[in-house]
């Protein structure tokens, strides 16, 4: 969902719904971590939480994967004048759904009942690894490095004007 | 040493006026370096203040260094540009830094800013109850719950006009229930492409 699928809901959405219902969490490298229609739908990249591809997820999780692997006359806008491959690419399609919700539904499982956490809060590996820490192991607050301002001040001071705030 | 004094008031009467600089933290340290042209002196050493600290206060414990400055020929007017280094003393993280002047009487650092800030919580409109869960990772404890429903979601996409575009949208819902949207086939595929 990173780049285009995520493009591709957001454009959507964006046409469906008044810009203000939808919101979106976008890495430094302008991927896509979240999408949000009412505070209510959320999109999130299952890539994100678990870098694998989908077969291997499957395996993982012991859930059956792909039909087949991937046909590249489902390419071609020549399919849809081919019913059997057209059959074939439908049912390739829906299987990719099915397969990714078993294997996250196992994950569901494991995750809710070893260590208390609802995969459906999280976004990210880093971010699945940080609940569970806070959730199981973690006994006092850590603060985090927000530590430090540089502030840069210009010359005329009385009336003075502030050039830099800079966290670090 | 009235310029002294009134360049500091300038200083002190920007940070107490700056948000990020009042949301910075309960207790915070100070140094102020002075900037002409391309050298960097010390203006004002490390000292420990809080939002409520008064420009007297601050003055009383700075005003003897700059005394110093003026000995060694530094001129206020020649001063381009004023550097203020701020540490958030409340967090554990800086709990070793040098303080040599302080506003504060029995202030420890370390675990005891981080009790003070957490016994000010519902008094103190700087160390808000949502700061402390910015500036710390908190333990979780979550219980045994329903886990949320989801929906798993695939697009497939297929070259057009050297683009890709997507031809098919395949949905998993929660009740095992299985959806697909695919491009409309039946009539002409380059109208339904032209409608995405």
């Amino acid at each position: 969902m990173g780049s285009f699928e995520g493009l591709y809901i957001y454009k959507y959405l964006s046409n469906y719904a008044q810009p203000e219902n939808i919101s979106t969490i976008i890495d430094d490298k302008n991927k896509f971590i979240q999408i949000s229609l009412n505070n209510n739908i959320f999109w999130k990249d299952s890539f994100r939480i678990f870098p694998v591809s989908l077969n291997d997820l499957c395996k993982i999780f012991g859930v059956d994967g792909k039909l087949s692997s991937y046909n590249i006359k489902f390419n071609n806008l020549n399919l849809f004048n081919n019913p059997e491959l057209l059959k074939e690419f439908i049912n390739y399609s829906i299987q990719d759904s099915t397969a990714l919700y078993q294997a996250l539904e196992q994950t569901q499982k494991i995750y809710m009942i070893d260590y208390q956490v609802d995969i459906t809060t999280i976004y990210s590996t880093s971010t699945l690894s940080l609940k569970i820490y806070r959730n199981k192991f973690q006994e006092i607050n850590i603060p985090t490095l927000k530590v430090i301002l540089i502030i840069l001040l210009e010359k005329d001071i009385l009336g003075v004007e502030q050039i830099i705030i800079k966290p670090i | 040493m009235l310029n002294h004094k009134e360049v500091l008031r300038g200083i002190y009467n920007t940070l107490m006026n700056d948000e990020t600089f009042i949301n910075f933290g309960k207790y915070k340290v100070i140094i102020v370096s002075a900037i002409v042209g391309e050298d960097e002196f010390n203006y004002n050493h490390n000292i420990l203040i809080t939002n409520n600290t008064t420009f007297e206060q601050y003055y009383n414990k700075v005003k003897d260094i700059l005394t110093t400055h003026l000995k060694h020929g530094y001129q206020i007017d020649n001063v381009q540009r004023f550097k203020v280094l701020v540490w958030n003393m409340d967090s554990l993280a800086n709990k070793n830094i040098k303080i040599t002047s302080s506003t504060i009487k029995n202030y420890k650092p370390g675990n005891q800013s981080v009790k003070t800030q957490i016994r000010n919580i519902y008094t103190s409109r700087v160390v808000s109850k949502n700061n402390i869960s910015l500036n710390n990772f908190t333990p979780l404890n979550d219980k045994i719950f329903t886990p949320s429903y989801f929906a798993t979601m695939d697009i497939e996409t297929m070259v057009f006009n050297g683009k890709q575009i997507p031809v098919a949208i395949s949905i998993q819902l929660p009740n095992k229930d299985c959806k697909i949207f695919i491009l409309d086939s039946i009539n002409n595929i380059e109208l339904s492409i032209n409608k995405l």
